[in-house]
């Protein structure tokens, strides 16, 4: 994880040293982009009630992102995006769900593995338009990309009120590590404050592609002999909105 | 420039802040000073219950001991330690002492309890024959104790007043170091 964000820095820290060298100008110009930005995020959550192994899901609360692109004379240009969005823990949902299909039961979920990342990670790829305005742009975006799913080995336990009956019910994810396929459609207005630096709002919509398989089997063994196979088809759709601060390291 | 490095400070410690390390550890020890208490299994997890009555179908014996280290130093209360017994169990029996449906009294009932073996990674129920095994080599202990239920899962068929009794015998060679024990619980009323 930590290697991951130092590498995910680097590309900021870069544009730091090599922003300074750029001429005095507060027009949009073709050039290299960087940029750093705080958001806050929001998805739906249509696998609360798909008890899986998948447990951490792209959910609602604040994150960050790094982002680097080229733009074109034409307007054009092509942006890749790194960040972490907050992750939801489905663990609760997945017992109040398995409570309500088994009334009588206590259900409890249980990870096999620690799974408590408060973020998860992303990275697209897409393009953007660059509609020049005054000491700045505004720059509608499409990029497609994919949001990282935690997920593990787990087990539910269903205990009987009132006696010792108990079922365990084992599950193992089959996509592993589980990137859903996510589209980005959106925008940022950026603002020069100096030549080289500035700073930008940004709007986007999402949708996330959720295709999970994983393997179920109801016995008390950690890997049960007999399985069966599952899928989950699911999508959800997310808004984001956040502020940062951008530089141009080239201009041509 | 200070405004930069103000937010990739803050998203590093955000993203590093919530790692946590939990360490785990393992010793041979030896078990002395056995208690018995019973535990009420209704709920989500057995439940100590220091009087009856209990119900029938959720009652249990949690047994618990204290254990020590062969070797110098100390359990720290938040690791995760597992015990293997430097003299590990021979048979653990459960004893009816008065009778009850067909059972005579002092009679070996100990095929109608299991034990409850409760992992991260499982929970399953275990026959006694089993359990000498499942004990003896890496059990979790909690702070400092050893301690294992035990659940009746063939109960009596009539509610009412019952005597129980425990008998524990472990593998000895030369040097007894874990005695055989035997407990007679007190009357227990299950409904």
């Amino acid at each position: 994880m930590n290697t991951r964000i130092c590498l995910c820095l680097l590309p900021g820290l870069f544009t730091l040293q090599t922003g300074m060298a750029q001429k005095e100008q507060k027009q949009w110009a073709p050039g290299l982009f960087g940029s750093v930005s705080a958001h806050y995020s929001a998805f739906q959550q249509p696998l609360r009630k798909e008890v899986s192994p998948y447990v951490g899901v792209p959910g609602k609360g604040p994150g960050f992102q790094l982002e680097g692109g080229i733009a074109l004379r034409n307007h054009l240009g092509l942006k890749l995006l790194i960040g972490g969005i907050p992750s939801i823990d489905l663990e609760p949902a997945f017992e109040k769900e398995l409570e309500a299909q088994n009334p009588g039961y206590y259900a409890d979920y249980i990870s096999n593995d620690d799974l408590n990342d408060p973020m998860d990670f992303q990275v697209a790829f897409g393009l953007t338009y660059a509609f020049p305005i005054k000491k700045g742009w505004l720059e509608p975006e499409i990029m497609y990309g994919g949001s990282q799913i935690s997920s593990g080995n787990a087990h539910v336990r269903l205990k009987k009120a009132g006696n010792h009956d108990i079922m365990v019910v084992q599950y193992r994810p089959v996509n592993s590590p589980p990137l859903a396929p996510t589209l980005f459609l959106g925008g940022r207005v950026c603002r020069y404050i100096s030549p080289w630096f500035g700073v930008f709002a940004h709007v986007r919509g999402m949708a996330v592609w959720y295709n999970l398989d994983y393997l179920s089997g109801e016995e008390s063994a950690i890997f049960p002999s007999s399985e069966d196979y599952f899928t989950v088809k699911k999508t959800a759709l997310g808004i984001q909105a956040g502020a940062g601060i951008f530089l141009q390291i080239g201009r041509w | 420039m200070n405004s930069l490095k103000l937010l990739i400070a803050i998203g590093m410690i955000v993203i590093t802040s919530n790692f946590t390390c939990v360490s785990e550890c393992s010793d041979v020890v030896n078990l002395q000073n056995w208690s018995a208490k019973w535990v009420n299994n209704s709920g989500r997890e057995p439940q100590i219950a220091a009087d009856g009555p209990i119900p029938k179908n959720a009652f249990g014996i949690r047994l618990q001991a204290e254990a020590i280290k062969t070797a110098a130093g100390s359990i720290e209360a938040s690791d995760v330690c597992y015990a293997a017994l430097s003299q590990p169990f021979a048979s653990i029996r459960l004893i009816s002492l008065d009778s009850f449906d067909t059972i005579p009294a002092q009679t070996d009932i100990s095929d109608r309890f299991m034990l409850r073996y409760n992992t991260k990674t499982n929970l399953e129920y275990v026959t006694l024959n089993e359990a000498v095994n499942t004990l003896s080599f890496f059990w979790e202990l909690t702070d400092d104790a050893f301690q294992f239920d035990l659940l009746m899962v063939e109960p009596p068929t009539q509610p009412g007043d019952y005597r129980f009794s425990v008998q524990l015998k472990f593998d000895t060679t030369s040097v007894v170091v874990n005695r055989d024990t035997l407990f007679a619980l007190p009357t227990i009323t299950l409904q």
